[in-house]
C-alpha cells in the first residue's frame, strides 16, 4: 500500500505507480530501450584513420612458405593415404591467382591427359536417329519429352553428371522450362559450355576425362590425379592443367590482370604441398621459371606478384 | 587460402610427426607385401588393428615408398569374423597375425619384430617437432573443448533467462 498522503483516496489510487502483478528477475530491457539502442549509430570522426577497403584478395609472403618437389609432396601424401582406396581417393590442385575481388573470373573446360573422373553418365536431348547414336555411344539416358518428365518429378535428383542436347532439340529443352532445376546443378546444356552440339555420339566420346574448373574467392581448386596414379601421370596432368589455366589467364588480358601466385597439391585426407616446380628432389638446377627439362612450369610473373606483395 | 604462417606450422608438425616415432623402419627387401583385414566396426575387438593402420602404417609406408599396403574393411554380412595381419615374403609362407584384442602398440612392435626391419635412427629435430606439434593439438583440443563449455553456459543461461521471465 502507498504511504499516507493528505490527498483524497481517489487521487491516491490514480497517481500511485501500477504495480506489477508479478516480478520477474530478468525482464527483457522496455521497448524504448531497444529502440534507442536501434537508432543508427552516429559516424565515426573523420580524423581516425581507417583501413581502406582489400579490392584484391589477400596475398601472403612466399618466403615463409616451405616448397616441395612433386615426388616428394607425392611421397608424403602416399604415406598419409596409406590402405585408402586408390581410385576413390583423389590428389587435389589448388592455384592461389593474384585476382580483382570485382574482376572476371576463369571458368572453363579441360580434357587432362589422364581422366580423374572414369564414372560419368551422360543423358543425352535427342530425337529419332541422333537419339539411337547416342545411346549407342554409352548414353545412360537419350530422348525429349520422357526426360523432360523425368527431370520436373524427380525434383533434382538426378543420376546423370552430365547432360547434352542435340542442336535441332535445344529448343524443346528451353520450352520444357527445366533450367532452373538443372542449372543450379551445372547440368543445363548451353552453347556457351560446349554442350549443345551436332554430333551427341561424338561429344560423349570427347566428355570422357572432360571437366569443368573455376576460380573461386582467387583460388582454383580441382581433383588432379587419382592416388594410384604415377608421379609422371601426375605431372603430365598438372603440367596440361597449369597450361589452360594460363591459356585462361592470357584471354583475361586486357580486361583483368591474373597471375599464379602458389600452386599447392594436397589429396582427400592429406594436408597441403606447395609445389615448387620441380619434379625430383635431388635436381636443384630445375628452376621453377623453366617450363622444359622435366620441371612444371607453375610460373606466371612470379617476381612481379612478389613486389606488389611487398608494397 | 589459409595464411601460409599457419599451414606451415601444422604441415611441419604432422611431417615432423610422419618421420618420428615407433614404425620408422626400413624393411629387408624380403618383405613383399602388407595385408590388414578387419570390419568397419571396432566393436569386437578391432581396435587394434584400425589404430595399428592409422598411427603406425603412414610412417612404414613413408620409409618404405613402394612397398604395398592393403587394407581390406569389411562391411555388411562379412563383417563379422577374424581381424587379421598378413605379412607376405618373398622366400618364405606367409606370416599371419592374428589381431583381434589387441593393442595397436603391440602389434607395431611385433611386426616389425617378424619383418626385422632396421629402425631410422631418430632426428633430435624432428623429434623436438614431433613433441611440440602434439602439445599443439592438445592444447588446441582443450582450447576447443573450454570455447563449447562456454558457448553451453551461454546458452543454458539464455533459457534460464527465457524460462525465468515467463514462469515466475
Amino acid at each position: 500500500m502507498p504511504p499516507k498522503s493528505p490527498l483524497p483516496s481517489a487521487s491516491i489510487l490514480l497517481l500511485a505507480p501500477l504495480r506489477p502483478c508479478y516480478t520477474p528477475q530478468n525482464l527483457p530491457l522496455p521497448l524504448h530501450f531497444r529502440s534507442y539502442a536501434s537508432t543508427p549509430q552516429k559516424k565515426s570522426p573523420t580524423n581516425v584513420k581507417r583501413r581502406p577497403q582489400r579490392t584484391s584478395f589477400r596475398q601472403y609472403d612466399l618466403k615463409d612458405a616451405t616448397q616441395f618437389s612433386l615426388n616428394e609432396a607425392v611421397r608424403y601424401l602416399r604415406a598419409f593415404e596409406v590402405g585408402q582406396d586408390p581410385v576413390s581417393t583423389k590428389y587435389e590442385l589448388a592455384i592461389k591467382l593474384h585476382a580483382m575481388k570485382n574482376g572476371p573470373t576463369i571458368k572453363t573446360v579441360v580434357k587432362l591427359p589422364k581422366p580423374v573422373k572414369t564414372d560419368i553418365r551422360v543423358c543425352v536431348i535427342a530425337d529419332g536417329p541422333a537419339r539411337e547414336a547416342a545411346l549407342k555411344a554409352g548414353a545412360m539416358a537419350a530422348g525429349t519429352e520422357e526426360i523432360f518428365e523425368q527431370i520436373k518429378t524427380s525434383g533434382g535428383n538426378l543420376p546423370y553428371t552430365h547432360i547434352l542436347a542435340h542442336e535441332p532439340s535445344y529448343n524443346l529443352l528451353l520450352k520444357a522450362r527445366v533450367a532452373p532445376i538443372l542449372g543450379p546443378r551445372g547440368l543445363m546444356p548451353s552453347p556457351k559450355f560446349g554442350t549443345v552440339v551436332t554430333n551427341p555420339a561424338n561429344a560423349i566420346k570427347e566428355l570422357t576425362g572432360k571437366f569443368d574448373y573455376r576460380e573461386r574467392l582467387g583460388v582454383i581448386r580441382t581433383a588432379i590425379g587419382q592416388l594410384a596414379f604415377t608421379e609422371e601421370e601426375l605431372a603430365k596432368n598438372i603440367s596440361a592443367f597449369m597450361g589452360s589455366v594460363k591459356k585462361e589467364i592470357a584471354m583475361l588480358q586486357g580486361r583483368t590482370e591474373k597471375e599464379i601466385v602458389e600452386v599447392v597439391l594436397s589429396s582427400t585426407r592429406g594436408p597441403g604441398f606447395s609445389l615448387s616446380g620441380a619434379v625430383k628432389p635431388e635436381a636443384p638446377e630445375v628452376k621453377k621459371d623453366s617450363g622444359s627439362g622435366g620441371g612444371i612450369d607453375l610460373s606466371a610473373k612470379i617476381g612481379e606478384v612478389k613486389r606488389r606483395v611487398s608494397v | 587460402m589459409v595464411s601460409i604462417i599457419q599451414r606451415m606450422k601444422v604441415l611441419q608438425g604432422k611431417l615432423a610427426t610422419l618421420r618420428h616415432g615407433p614404425g620408422a623402419a626400413i624393411l629387408p627387401p624380403n618383405v613383399q607385401k602388407l595385408s590388414l583385414n578387419f570390419p568397419y566396426r571396432n566393436k569386437g575387438g578391432h581396435m587394434g588393428t584400425r589404430k595399428f593402420w592409422q598411427l603406425y602404417l603412414p610412417r612404414i609406408k613413408y620409409y618404405n615408398p613402394t612397398f604395398p599396403i592393403e587394407v581390406i574393411r569389411r562391411e555388411g554380412s562379412d563383417a563379422a569374423g577374424p581381424a587379421t595381419i598378413t605379412i607376405h615374403f618373398t622366400d618364405k609362407p606367409p606370416h599371419i597375425i592374428d589381431s583381434k584384442n589387441r593393442l595397436h602398440s603391440e602389434l607395431c612392435a611385433q611386426f616389425l619384430d617378424i619383418t626385422q626391419a632396421t629402425a631410422v635412427p631418430p632426428n633430435p629435430e624432428d623429434a623436438k617437432a614431433a613433441a611440440e606439434y602434439a602439445e599443439y593439438v592438445k592444447a588446441e583440443e582443450a582450447s576447443a573443448r573450454a570455447k563449447e563449455a562456454k558457448r553451453q553456459a551461454k546458452r543454458e543461461e539464455k533459457e534460464r533467462e527465457r524460462l525465468g521471465g515467463v514462469a515466475m
